[in-house]
This record gives structure tokens, sequence and C-alpha cells, in this order.
């Protein structure tokens, strides 16, 4: 869909009181420019490192090399210290613009396309209504009364409906607006951080230690997903806070030089601390976040959604197991692979501390689309009956509580994100499982 | 200090010299990237903050940018006098 609108031809939306339009910029380019920052950062970051350590050891035929090398070693130290302010720049302003580009990506495609349904209503009801006010209210005493009359009420039905309709999509605009704006807002105030005028006058910031786990063990709770589409992510992570919390001790590393390292099975992953989420949950999952941001390859990706399956390979090594509500040739060959199958290898898993991660998606629960991946937390019998303990990694079921309940699931309350159901009433509102072998 | 205590290879050396050349063209296209960035974050809905922001963000450390490029294509000289060196002397030997 083409065209752009401008402001005063498709009405003033009522709450934020600004005139419905078509937004300006190029997210992408942003998105770009502000991941190419990023990468730069980091590796000013790693540089600045080597060349330190180039400063502190012992170079290979140094004997043979030796003025050359003694120039090197006289140079690098400066050199290092500057990259690390310019690195301590780069970073977090391209970590803030990338994620601005990301997110105001989807928000301009949302906005453009309600503008210009907005601004087709807006000409209909303005043209409806022109037509309204240009006509007469029929005199009483007028032969076709009745009959003007009717007319006269359908034209004013119809002024009402185009309202109607235009008002609907103007609140969807407003609502869109809205939440681009906070997106705007986070990333002005992460470009204005007062921190960032020490840096640039050449002050390092000092590295406070994080407090990795503010409930002295990993748990659950400590995963608060905000507006980032990590769920695939953190569904897991908080799989394993219940299951194994010695797993995310293990999986961390704090480095003496403030730096953390998260040691994925296809590698090692070092994180500083101004590449994390500012997203207010536990540090621990700040810096897997971290790390897996960067093992993703971008902010986009890594906000894009995901599977949990892939997380658990990065963490475990090997593939999960795979069950769905759908019957197929695989089930005919394997004698069984779908939700109903897997009480036994859920139950199996979560008493070994593995992660079990519960799938809604295509409308499921009320999540649309790709979905939302939960986490099952407990498996366990009441009065005879197999039942499930599932938690979604907002740490609320806010706008799909009906859904819950009508698919039999009983929440907490007040709502924490937790809800039991039986295992069969889990089997039928869930899309697919995925149990860490 | 002895040549068998090994630490730093010349691989890694070549490595970090073509960081820091990859570097060293970050830092003199900042300027213009700058200013992509800022105008492709453009004025959306009047709002002008981002786009100064990002437009201006080496702020006062503009001055300190120069230095470090001067800073990393000397450290770039004396890696390559190294790797010369060492490469010089091991085709005599």
């Amino acid at each position: 869909m083409g065209g752009s609108v401008e402001g005063g031809t498709a009405g003033v939306a009522v709450s934020t009181g600004q005139e419905i339009r078509s937004m300006v910029g190029e997210p992408d380019t942003v998105q770009k420019a502000g991941h190419a920052m990023s990468g730069y950062g980091r590796l000013m970051t790693e540089v600045g490192q080597q060349l330190l350590m180039i400063k502190d050891s012992e170079i290979a035929e140094w004997r043979i090399t030796g003025k050359a090398t003694d120039k090197l070693r006289s140079g690098v130290a400066e050199a290092a210290q500057m990259l690390a302010i310019a690195s301590a720049l780069y970073a977090p302003i391209g970590q803030a613009l990338e994620i601005y580009g990301t997110k105001t990506s989807d928000y301009q495609t949302e906005l453009n396309k309600l503008a210009l349904t907005c601004q087709e209503q807006w000409r209909t009801y303005q043209r409806l209504l022109a037509a309204y006010k240009s006509s007469t209210a029929p005199a009483p005493d007028d032969p076709d009364y009745d009959q003007k009359q009717r007319e006269r009420s359908k034209a004013e039905t119809e002024v009402m409906d185009a309202y109607d309709a235009w008002s609907h999509n103007a609140t969807l605009w407003n609502n869109t607006y809205v939440s681009w704006f906070a997106q705007y807002t986070s990333a002005v105030t992460s470009l204005s951080d007062p921190r960032l005028e020490a840096i640039r006058k050449g002050e390092l910031p000092e590295v406070t230690p994080l407090t990795l786990f503010p409930n002295g063990d990993p748990d659950p709770t400590d995963v608060d997903q905000g507006s980032v589409g990590d769920c695939y992510l953190l569904s897991v992570l908080a799989g394993i806070a219940k299951g194994d919390p010695d797993k995310i001790k293990d999986l961390i590393t704090a480095n003496a030089d403030g730096t953390y390292t998260v040691h994925f099975k296809d590698g090692d992953i070092t994180v500083r601390v101004d590449q994390l989420p500012d997203d207010g949950q536990a540090d621990w999952v700040r810096v897997i976040e971290g790390a897996y941001q960067v093992h993703e390859g971008s902010f986009e990706e890594f906000d894009n959604g995901g599977d949990p399956a892939a997380v658990m390979k990065a963490i475990y090594g090997g593939d999960a197991d795979y069950k769905d509500n759908k019957s197929g040739i695989w089930d005919w060959l394997t004698g069984g692979n779908d939700i109903d199958d897997s009480g036994g290898q859920i139950k199996d898993a979560l008493s070994h501390g593995r992660p079990v991660v519960a799938i809604a998606s295509d409308g499921a629960l009320g999540f649309d689309g790709g979905g939302h991946a939960l986490t099952v937390t407990r498996s366990y019998d009441k009065d005879g009956v197999a039942m499930v303990e599932i938690r979604n990694p907002w740490g609320s079921n806010n706008g799909h509580e009906g859904a819950i309940r009508n698919a039999g699931g009983t929440l907490h309350d007040p709502d924490d994100g937790y809800f039991t159901m039986s295992f069969a009433d889990f089997a039928k509102a869930f899309t697919a499982v995925e149990i860490q072998k | 200090m002895s040549a068998e205590k090994v630490v730093i290879d010349y691989d890694l050396l070549d490595g970090v010299r073509t960081s820091i050349r990859t570097i060293i063209t970050a830092l003199k296209d900042a300027p213009e990237n700058a200013h992509d960035a800022a105008g492709a974050i453009d004025r959306p809905f009047e709002q002008p903050q981002l786009q100064a922001l990002a437009g201006d963000f080496r702020g006062e450390w503009e001055s300190r940018r120069e230095d470090l490029i001067t800073s990393l294509e000397d450290v770039s000289g004396y890696i390559s006098d190294v790797i010369d060196s060492y490469y010089g002397l091991d085709r005599w030997f």
C-alpha cells in the first residue's frame, strides 16, 4: 500500500491530539547503522583487550624483532585506553539505535497503513457530513414528509457509521503512535544518558559488578519479559531456573575485567555490562539475553522470535523432543508424537531438572501468529488427574485470562503468570511442546 | 625473556592489524555515518531530539577521534614492523 498521508487529511487522534498522518524516516537504515556501530563498539573492546595482552605478553621471536616490539609495546597502552573510551560510546549508542530502528520499522508500517485507511474513511465521513448538512429537514406540511424524513435519517445514520469506522482505525493509529513514542522516548533517554557525557570527556565509567542472582539462586520469577520478542529464550531460562538453578550459575562466568562470559555449547560469548538490555529483569537473565543477542547476530534477529529448541541446543547441545497436536506420518512411524503422548516424557524431564516449553500459536489461548512460548514448571497428580503447572514469562497472563480459563486453566489470584490445567486440557490447548532430552 | 615463552603469535598480530584498519575506517567515516543515521531518523511527528542526538553523538569526544585514528595508525605501523621484521628474518633462515 503506497502513498503518503499528510496531516490535516485524515482527522485527529482524540487521545493524543496528533494529526493522523504517515510517519517519516527510514528505520531500517537506522537499524543497520546502529547494528554497525554496536559491532564497531564490540570490535574496539576486543582490540583494546588484545593490545593490552600484547603489552603484557611475550612475542614469538621477540629477541629477533626486539626494536620493533619495543615500539609496539610503548604505543599500545594509550591506544587501548582510547579504544575503551570509544567503545563505551559506540556500543550503547549503537545498541539504542539498533533497537529503535528495529521496533520503529514495524510501527511505521502499521502507522502508515492505518493512516491511509483513516484518510479514506475521514474523506468519506466529511463527504457524507457535508451532504447531510447541506440538506434541509423536510417541513412537517411537506406532502412527501415521511419519505424525505426517512432519507434524512438514513443519511444521518450513514454519517455516524462513517465516523465510527474512522474512529475505530483512528484509535488503532493512536495506540500504535503511543507505543512508538514510548520507543522513541526510550532511545532519546539512552542517547542522553549523563554517563555518555562523562565518556565523551574521556572518563571511563566505573563498572559496578552486577548482582547476578538477587534471590540467592536463579528463580523463574527473575524472568519478566518486557517488550522484546524473546519468549523463546526466556521460557527456557525460567525452566532451567526452576529445575536446575546450578546449571544457570555454571553457564555464566563473571570475569575480573567486569565482563561476563556465557558458555554456550557452540562457543563462549563475552559481554560487557553496557551491552545488556535494560529491561528490569534479574542480572543473570540480562547477561544471557545480551550474550544470546550476540549469538543471534543482531537485535533484529534476537527480537524477531525464535525456537526454544534452538536455545536448548545452545545450552545443552543436541536436539530437543518436539511434540505437537497434529496427526501425521511421523506419528504413525514413531507410534505417537503428539502432546497427548508426552506426559511421561514431560514428567521425566521436569523430575531431572530439564526445561519443558509449551507453545501456543495460531490463536491458541489467544496468541496469534507465531504465538508465545511458556514454561511448564510442574507435572503432578491431583485426585487421580494428571495436572501441569505453566508459567508465562511475562510474569502475568494479561489479556489472555479468559482464553486460559475457557481452555480449562486456573490462574493464580492475583495473576502472577502461573496457571494450572489438567494434562488433557493442556494437550488440547497448546500447539506444541519442546522437551529437553 | 626468551623466545621459548611464546604467548603472542604472528597470526594474532596480523588479525589485530586487520581489526585496527577496520576501526580506523569506521572512525574516519563516523561524521558521514552519523549524518546519514540522523537523516534516516528524520523528525517523525515533528520530534527533533533523537535526530539531533544521533547526529552529534560524538559531541566533545570529536576532538579525540583524530587522536585515536593517529594512535591506531601508529600501532598498526608498529605491528607491521614486527611482522615484517619477523618474516624478513624468517626468509634468511
